[in-house]
């Protein structure tokens, strides 16, 4: 190709991506790197009024308090539910959607429902199922509201994630499931493979890109999520163990306008992230099979 | 013959058994919310609950219309969804080309800072996308609700992905055939990802229309810019009586209900693109 | 070992009948190609031998036992798919192990067996890889060392070959052979390819819409098909089909008299003759050439006759080539045609001498 064609060509692919790029880089990079200059400063009451420079003390300050560990805890335990467990009942749901039966396209419609409502509709959802005056859990014989335990508050919210987590698993599954090449399946079949063997020797480990993804992309959201928490529980989160560090971030921004500090928080979660993500691409990643 | 086809039949039973089950836990929780939004207030907390609804009230979706300005919060959801969609789109369609089809210098670089924008969650930038916005002025506005969302990694990349599978020789013989790079671009890109493009679209919309900290953030001094989600927040958080409870719990299925409509359309479809893109 | 039998055998698809009351027998041992234009049904024949597709009607038997109800893993039969169907996940020495796994045998066991196969087809090199890492042929070998390692009474092969390149397929289509004649283990064979049919089976069965049309060795169907769509299938190129007359016994193509006769009959018939038992002469057959096509050793001399019979004539490269568009005559050189009716395509118990 000419010297001349492929300067025109690249002229062509900037002006195409300098929207998207620009856009990303003032909305995503930089306010990424800028919370590393915010968490040196104290912040003033005001956004327009200058802040003050206190150094990295601030950081270490914050990643050592009480408050943080207590909600570093909270967030992983949120986690540890919601991830697998979403995960799980997704595989589960998208496998017995697989099956080639009459009507089930209504059954995949009924599992991927779960996508399709936001943080604030499964805090209704939910807060429906567990208000004690709406009368389910009484009528189970139930007589605590979950939601103000300090033992059952912050699982009950990390049941509400997994049911919410679980339909984008299903989806990403059943896509996975639905590209797994049916030879090979049969050829499993013909070498005496049952359902079960088939399942798990052949089928699963053909869809481990496909769960890998789904795991790292439902850890990241996990560690960050911090809505129905605000919703259902609200100011007392603190008290019944379930602060996480999402809410902590929102609570700093938006309550108390302490950008510093928010700042400070969201760079330990990202490197919680970062941690935990790193670890799963450490040692899961190796085991999965990329079929090219 | 008869055992195996009553084997078959048996096994066939067993997968529909299952397959019910598992539907009526998934869909448990919403229906019970439905059930709720048509009970006459009174009957809200009986214990047993009612699993049916025996007078159907469907006044209160009127009510939430008409008492709670909810016609107001979805028109707001539905401009700041539809601009963030279309913005998010166009621009991902036009990074996703040049991506897949062009040659340039420090592709490899902006690529890979494209795929760092999309490990990034949002929550992590709001503290800097909140001074800048209020820097620029558009702080407690339309403008300011839908700005940071214009551009999204994870379009670019699916993008990508559909241009990728783009036979390149269709580019050669468009290029035999005298396009340059915008006429194909228009004339046979665009139509060629179509399917991811409803995709993207599809997703866009609905993380855009379920968006939560930022719009609570932009609205939080001014009723006038709340989203419906941010709306049905309020309503929630401000009700203490049992029955304003079904005004909200109508509010939240209303907001999901368009939702599920395109779901039992295009859920097919959904499938369909992932399956060719993102999963590959 | 064992043979395979199917009795009056019916596979519907959508209404149509994919497979049409197919009997045939596969003798013990025997190398069988299943040959005919996609979509004859041949691919749906053998995935209900391996079980991977219901048979609405009749009975497949393996060995003694009806299989019909059988699922795939009580067959005892192992298969190679045309696309390989290896497990992306699993090295090359667990993907010949799984199905020996799946019997339950010990994993030291499994593995020394699955490495005493992998040497006889040359993989020894390969079996801590993935199949990503293969190239085509390793991949074919893989999925025959995984059909072969737990010694099947059959083996089930769907178009193996189709995905190598020209040469490979060649040297692979011999090793194939050699391979079944070592192990003697009864093979059915599935191709659309006519070259692989003629090459390879013992005997040739020929399916067209669902219809078994002949089975027999590969010269016997060569020389004398049973119908036109046979005579036309076998062979490269196919038999040509000449729209003929026979007057009180004498042929006549386009006019033109042969010397070939057949006392008694009389009306329209079709005359086959293979591409090398014609060549250009100075009376005969009148045909305007089409075609010139330089083989290297052969040329073909594609033509068409006035009534519009096209043909393809074989001469060597030495001889006189005629130009395209030249006008030209034909002369038979075989010393006894088979006839067609003209209408059914069937093969006629009466030859032209």
């Amino acid at each position: 190709m000419s010297v001349a064609g492929r300067r025109k060509n690249s002229y062509v692919a900037y002006v195409f991506l300098a929207p998207a790029l620009i856009l990303l880089g003032v909305f995503v990079l930089y306010p990424f790197l800028d919370n590393f200059k915010l968490a040196l400063y104290q912040s003033s009451p005001s956004p327009l009024i200058p802040s003050t420079y206190v150094g990295p003390s601030q950081f270490w300050q914050t990643i050592t308090s009480s408050t943080f560990l207590q909600g570093l805890q909270a967030t992983l335990i949120y986690t540890a539910i919601v991830v697998p467990f979403g995960l799980l009942f997704g595989l589960l749901l998208a496998v017995l959607a697989n099956q080639k039966l009459r009507g089930m396209v209504i059954y995949r419609t009924i599992f991927s429902t779960t996508v399709i409502s936001g943080v604030a509709v499964s805090a209704v959802i939910f807060d429906t199922l567990l208000n004690p005056v709406v009368g389910i859990l009484p009528w189970l014989g139930i007589n605590i509201n979950p939601l103000t335990s300090p033992t059952w508050a912050l699982p009950v919210n990390a049941l509400i994630g997994v049911w919410s987590y679980m339909g984008l698993a299903f989806i990403f599954c059943l896509a996975g499931l639905q590209s797994v090449d049916t030879s090979v399946l049969e050829a499993a079949e013909c070498d005496g493979a049952g359902w079960w063997s088939t399942l798990f020797r052949v089928t699963i480990p053909m869809l481990s890109p496909t769960l890998f993804a789904a795991l790292t992309l439902g850890t990241i959201s996990a560690l960050f999520s911090f809505g129905t928490i605000n919703l259902l529980i609200g100011a007392n989160a603190p008290s019944v163990n379930a602060n996480v560090l999402g809410l902590q971030i929102y609570n700093n921004i938006l309550v108390n306008q302490n950008f510093g500090i928010a700042a400070c928080l969201c760079i330990a979660l990202f490197i919680v992230t970062l941690i935990i993500t790193g670890v799963m691409f450490r040692f899961l990643e190796r085991r999965v099979s990329y079929a090219r | 013959m008869p055992a195996k086809a009553l084997k078959h039949r048996f096994a066939k039973l067993a997968s529909y058994t299952v397959l019910t089950v598992a539907a009526i836990l998934v869909l448990f929780p919403l229906y019970m919310t439905v059930v709720t939004s048509l009970l006459d207030p009174t009957l809200i907390g009986h214990v047993p609950p009612y699993f049916y609804p025996p007078h159907p009230t469907w006044g209160i979706y009127a009510d939430v219309f008409t008492q709670a300005h909810f016609g107001h919060y979805i028109v707001n959801s539905l401009i700041q969804s539809s601009l963030i969609t279309i913005a998010s789109v166009v621009t991902s369609l036009l990074a996703g080309y040049a991506f897949a089809m062009l040659e340039f210098p420090l592709k490899r670089t902006l690529f890979f800072l494209t795929l760092v924008t999309v490990a990034i969650p949002f929550e992590v930038t709001v503290t800097a996308n909140y001074l800048t916005v209020v820097h620029l002025g558009y702080n407690a506005t339309m403008i300011g609700m839908v700005l940071p969302f214009l551009a999204s990694g994870f379009g670019i990349f699916l993008m990508r992905q559909a241009f990728l599978q783009v036979p390149y020789e269709i580019r050669e013989a468009s290029l035999i055939d005298g396009y340059g790079d915008v006429g194909f671009f228009f004339r046979v890109g665009i139509p060629l990802v179509r399917p991811m493009i409803g995709g993207l679209t599809l997703v866009s919309f609905l993380s855009a229309w379920n968006q939560y900290l930022w719009p609570l953030i932009q609205s939080s001094n001014t009723d006038s810019l709340r989203t419906a989600q941010i709306g049905l927040q309020t309503l929630f958080g401000s009700t203490t009586s049992i029955t304003a409870l079904n005004e909200y719990v109508a509010a939240s299925i209303i907001l999901i209900a368009p939702f599920f409509i395109l779901l039992i359309f295009f859920q097919r479809q959904l499938i369909a693109n992932l399956t060719s893109g993102a999963v590959k | 070992m064992a043979r395979v039998e199917f009795q009056s055998v019916t596979k519907v698809f959508e209404g149509k009948k994919a497979v049409n009351a197919l009997d045939l027998t596969v003798d013990d041992g025997e190398f069988l190609v299943l040959v005919g234009p996609s979509g004859c049904g041949k691919s749906t024949a053998l995935r209900m031998i391996a079980g991977l597709e219901t048979v609405d009607q009749g009975t497949i038997l393996i060995g003694e036992t009806p299989v019909t109800n059988l699922a795939p893993k009580d067959r005892d039969i192992a298969m190679v798919f045309q696309t390989y169907a290896l497990y992306p996940h699993l090295s090359v020495a667990k993907n010949i192990a799984f199905p020996l796994q799946q019997k339950g045998i010990g994993k030291a066991e499994r593995l020394a067996r699955a490495k005493v196969v992998a040497d006889t087809l040359g993989l020894s090199d390969y079996l801590d890889r993935k199949p990503r890492q293969l190239s085509g042929g390793q991949r074919q070998r893989v999925a025959l060392a995984r059909a072969i390692v737990r010694s099947p009474q059959v083996f089930l092969m769907d178009e193996p070959l189709s995905n190598l390149d020209a040469s490979l397929r060649i040297q692979t289509r011999s090793d194939i052979v050699a391979l079944q004649k070592n192990l003697g283990t009864t093979t059915i064979y599935v191709t659309h390819d006519q070259v692989e049919a003629m090459t390879m089976g013992h005997r040739i069965a020929v399916l067209n819409e669902g219809v078994l049309q002949q089975v027999g060795k590969p010269i016997d169907l060569y020389q004398r098909p049973i119908n036109t769509f046979v005579a036309a299938f076998l062979g490269a190129p196919g038999m040509n089909l000449f729209t003929a007359r026979a007057d009180n016994g004498a042929i006549t193509i386009d006019g033109a008299t042969t010397r070939f006769t057949t006392p008694g009959l009389d009306g329209p018939i079709t005359v086959g003759a293979r591409a090398e038992d014609l060549r250009l002469a100075s009376t005969g057959i009148p045909a305007h050439v089409t075609g010139v096509e330089i083989l290297g050793a052969d040329v073909h001399v594609l033509a068409t006759t006035p009534s519009g019979s096209s043909f393809t004539l074989r001469q060597p490269v030495e001889a006189p080539r005629p130009e395209l568009g030249e006008n030209v005559t034909i002369d038979i050189t075989a010393t006894e045609l088979p006839l067609f009716d003209p209408h059914t395509g069937i093969l006629r118990d009466e030859v032209a001498r």
